[in-house]
């Protein structure tokens, strides 16, 4: 495997539950390694479904799925399986194990890993999602934050190159939200992960690389974060609100004051209105 | 009502008895089980509540969760206290209020029968009290694992019980919200009839079967997206040690019973 | 006043091992026909609060008075009439939806307090117009309905039993962003057309900030602020640093717009419209002089 070798490599795929209703039809797009992106669409898109089919957790009816150059098949998906790690929305029904000690062991279990180093990765991944204190607890004793901690530590100690997170920050209060996306970015600065995101969550995307926007079953956009959020037509069409500062921008746009490009294309949204407001 | 926490979870205290290999917990439960079932009089019973209260000191856990633990089921104690007493016609006449008689011997027979309940229920507490469910779950697999040779599998039988240990609370959890949400719609368990009770009851099933399908639905795929298959080999992270103290601990209840069937004999 | 805590605390089983979310002596006063906001992280307390405004849960010190109800430790009042007349919304309403179709759903509740079945259906109706949906929702099955749409008729089964009070905890969570934000408004109709007394609890301020009138900050079972848009704005960086309350962006850049132009003094402007209209406003003054290119 070389580094060039996309992620994913998506031709042709359809998907449907039953044959009166395709829910994903002829889709086609790569994912880069190392990069993020994010699907995004309205309720019933299919972006759960197509998250579902890159993890190998639903098999495509027609096309193709390649996984760093390897097709994606019931005969692949044994030795794939430890490629890809997923992350889902409620943090209660990903919580196996009884303490979160067992729950982030569950998936070594799973791969035969000897224990001296099942313990080593529990802890080591612990400590860095900040749950080493936590090791212990019943899952009822935790808030839901500190489950998704979990959730994430345990698909890191399985040690995947590519995170499926599938609207993993939905549930969490605003706090505990705020802390996930800088786990993510965190992730991403690391650049050892292929990173998905399926969000409604205009922080989370504009985080993230690239956005797939998925709408009727098709790719209706494949933009940046930023691209999308400038284009009203979609951002209606997906359900989605841009995060403030950009709304902000864009309201002072119409005012006739701009943004310089150089400014743009740097930094944190918010910190490219400032220098247009500040006095000097 | 917080009862339903007490299920399936674990009580660190740093008592001797926790470290103790999840196997022998189990077999000395079996073993006091079967101590409780030859106690029929009161000095035994004694004996055998003296014994339990012990070792529930031992566990450094305080009793009244022990109690607690006992407490879903006293309608069944009452119940089986009631019948016993009831038609067991042995003693002196105490009461006889137009069919029905109460005899001493009875009385005698319904308290210890409701006692024994008592104890067995409160005892075997013990064994989740001390020991995390996934522990516990283990040391299942291991007493069971011989029924492989009768083509039972184990893995699959502490699969489901690990599940349902993790997942009960928070079913019940949600059954509890659900009827908070249906008594601020007018309909409120504690005050309704009992007609109106059980229709209540009843109705709560459609929500709480779809929710528990949801969740039975979003864990099976999160197991799968860990690499879970079942009946595949499996490393196992806890490693269960047999110490001195656990063929102490289970060596004592074989002293119970013992003792029990001593006292039957002398007694008789 | 529709509700008014004097000193209310509430203890889970004191014997409990494990903690839970409890009220120490929690003293507040709300209007009638107000739109409040009740913000705080997970575990403050604020779900326990919402419990003791229709009598589910009754304080263990102290007094609630919700109405013309008291609640205290030990008293037992008329709580039935008390929960017509305040409506209680849990999160994830749509967990709770049980019959086969919307129209008895929507009827289970005016149908417990003692309506005859036509105006249980009427009410029904009306409910269903509140959140936004037609009669043709009626024979549905509320299960096949989509996840916002179950959201609104939960909320409308609710409704239905026409509360004067509504008490909703985390209305809009797990929704997509366009659905909460028609959700927030719906509930802004509620109180400034229908004159009902609102209270939201919610971690996401910016949503309900264009519609409540009064905020509440919860922390750890004690209310930490209760106040205006206004004030909350001007102790926003406080409330963060003392009780790690998520600050939305809007309030953000308005605290350092007027921090830089000394506007402490003004209505806070928390609309991208209106900020950028004023933050054109001080441009053409001339305060500023403007950067790059136009």
């Amino acid at each position: 495997m070389t580094e060039e070798q996309p992620a994913y490599h998506v031709q042709h795929v359809s998907f449907a539950y039953s044959p009166e209703q395709p829910v994903l039809s002829d889709l086609s797009f790569s994912i880069l390694p190392g990069s993020w992106v994010s699907l995004v669409g309205p309720n019933g898109c299919g972006k759960s479904t197509l998250a579902k089919l890159l993890g190998g957790l639903l098999a495509v009816n027609e096309g193709m799925i390649e996984v760093q150059g390897i097709h994606l098949s019931s005969a692949t998906i044994g030795k794939l399986r430890s490629h890809i790690g997923m992350v889902f929305q409620n943090p209660d029904n990903q919580f196996i194990g009884s303490t979160v000690e067992e729950d982030i062991a569950f998936g070594l279990e799973s791969r035969c890993i000897p224990r001296e180093e099942m313990k080593e990765r529990v802890h080591s991944y612990a400590e860095k999602l900040e749950i080493g204190h936590l090791l212990s607890k019943h899952p009822a004793e935790l808030s839901g934050g500190q489950k998704q901690r979990v959730a994430i530590a345990a698909i890191l100690a399985l040690e995947p190159d590519i995170i499926i997170f599938d609207e993993a920050s939905s549930m969490l209060d605003e706090r505990a939200r705020g802390e996930l996306l800088d786990i993510l970015r965190g992730m991403k600065e690391e650049g050892r992960y292929t990173m998905i995101s399926i969000t409604h969550d205009a922080e989370e995307i504009m985080a993230s690389d690239r956005a797939i926007v998925l709408s009727d079953g098709g790719i209706a956009a494949d933009l940046t974060p930023w691209e999308l959020f400038q284009d009203d037509q979609l951002l209606q069409a997906c359900r989605l609100i841009a995060p403030y500062p950009v709304r902000l921008e864009k309201e002072l746009n119409k005012l006739g004051i701009t943004v310089p490009q150089e400014i743009r294309q740097s930094g944190e949204v918010e910190d490219r209105i400032w220098p247009l407001i500040l006095k000097k | 009502m917080r009862n339903r926490l007490l299920f399936g979870r674990s009580i660190e205290t740093g008592s001797w008895i926790h470290p103790i290999d999840p196997r022998a917990k189990l077999t000395g439960m079996v073993l006091y089980l079967a101590a409780l079932l030859l106690v029929d009089s009161w000095i035994p019973l004694l004996a055998a509540a003296i014994f339990s209260l012990i070792y529930m000191k031992m566990t450094l856990i305080p009793l009244k969760y022990y109690a607690k633990a006992a407490k879903p089921l006293w309608v069944l104690m009452v119940f089986i206290f009631v019948v016993q007493t009831l038609t067991v016609d042995e003693g002196r006449l105490l009461l006889e209020i137009g069919n029905v008689t109460v005899y001493a011997g009875g009385l005698s027979r319904g308290l210890i029968s409701a006692s024994r309940m008592l104890l067995l229920v409160s005892f075997t507490a013990m064994l989740t009290f001390t020991t995390t469910p996934g522990l516990l779950n283990q040391g299942l697999g291991g007493v069971l694992a011989p029924l492989k040779k009768i083509g039972v599998s184990a893995d699959r039988l502490t699969l489901m019980m690990g599940i349902a240990l993790r997942f009960i609370p928070t079913i019940l959890d949600e059954t509890h919200k659900i009827l908070k949400a249906q008594a601020a719609r007018g309909a409120d368990l504690k005050e309704l009839p009992w007609l109106e009770k059980g229709k209540l009851l009843v109705s709560l099933l459609v929500p709480v079967t779809v929710s528990a399908f949801r969740r039975a639905e979003e864990l099976v795929l999160s197991m799968e997206a860990r690499g879970f298959i079942i009946g595949e080999p499996r490393s196992e992270y806890h490693k269960l040690v047999w110490s001195t103290k656990a063929t102490g601990f289970v060596l004592s209840f074989v002293v119970l019973i013992a003792i029990v069937l001593v006292l039957k004999l002398v007694l008789t | 006043m529709a509700v008014d805590f004097e000193k209310v605390s509430f203890a889970y089983d004191a014997r409990n091992m494990w903690s839970h979310s409890a009220l120490h002596e929690v003293s507040l006063r709300l209007e009638e026909g107000v739109f409040t906001g009740i913000a705080g992280a997970t575990g403050s307390g604020k779900s326990t609060l919402l419990q003791h405004f229709n009598g589910l849960l009754k304080p263990t010190e102290g007094k609630v008075r919700v109405l013309d109800f008291t609640l205290e430790a030990g008293g037992k009042p008329l709580l039935q009439e008390l929960r017509r007349r305040v409506g209680l919304v849990f999160q994830f309403p749509e967990q709770q939806l049980f019959e086969d179709t919307v129209e008895k759903d929507l009827m289970f509740g005016p149908l417990n307090f003692g309506m005859d079945r036509e105006a249980a259906r009427q009410s029904a109706i009306r409910a269903l117009r509140q959140v936004g949906l037609d009669e043709s929702f009626l024979p549905r099955n509320p299960f096949h309905l989509s996840g916002g749409q179950m959201r609104k008729v939960a909320i409308a089964s609710v409704l239905a039993m026409d509360p004067e009070v509504i008490v909703l905890d985390e209305p809009t969570a797990t929704l997509d962003p366009e659905s909460r934000a028609e959700l927030a408004e719906l509930l802004g109709r509620m109180q400034q057309e229908e004159g009902k007394t609102v209270i939201v609890v919610t971690h996401r301020i910016e949503e309900m900030l264009p519609y409540a009138g009064t905020w509440i900050v919860m922390h750890q079972g004690k209310k930490v602020f209760q106040g205006s848009p206004a004030e909350l704005v001007h102790e926003a960086a406080r409330l963060e640093s003392e009780y790690h309350l998520a600050v939305p962006a809007c309030i953000k850049v308005w605290n350092r717009l007027a921090e830089q132009y000394g506007l402490e003094q003004e209505e806070p402007c928390l609309t991208a419209e209106q900020t950028a209209a004023r933050i054109s406003r001080l441009l053409e003054a001339g305060d500023i002089e403007r950067k790059g290119g136009g």
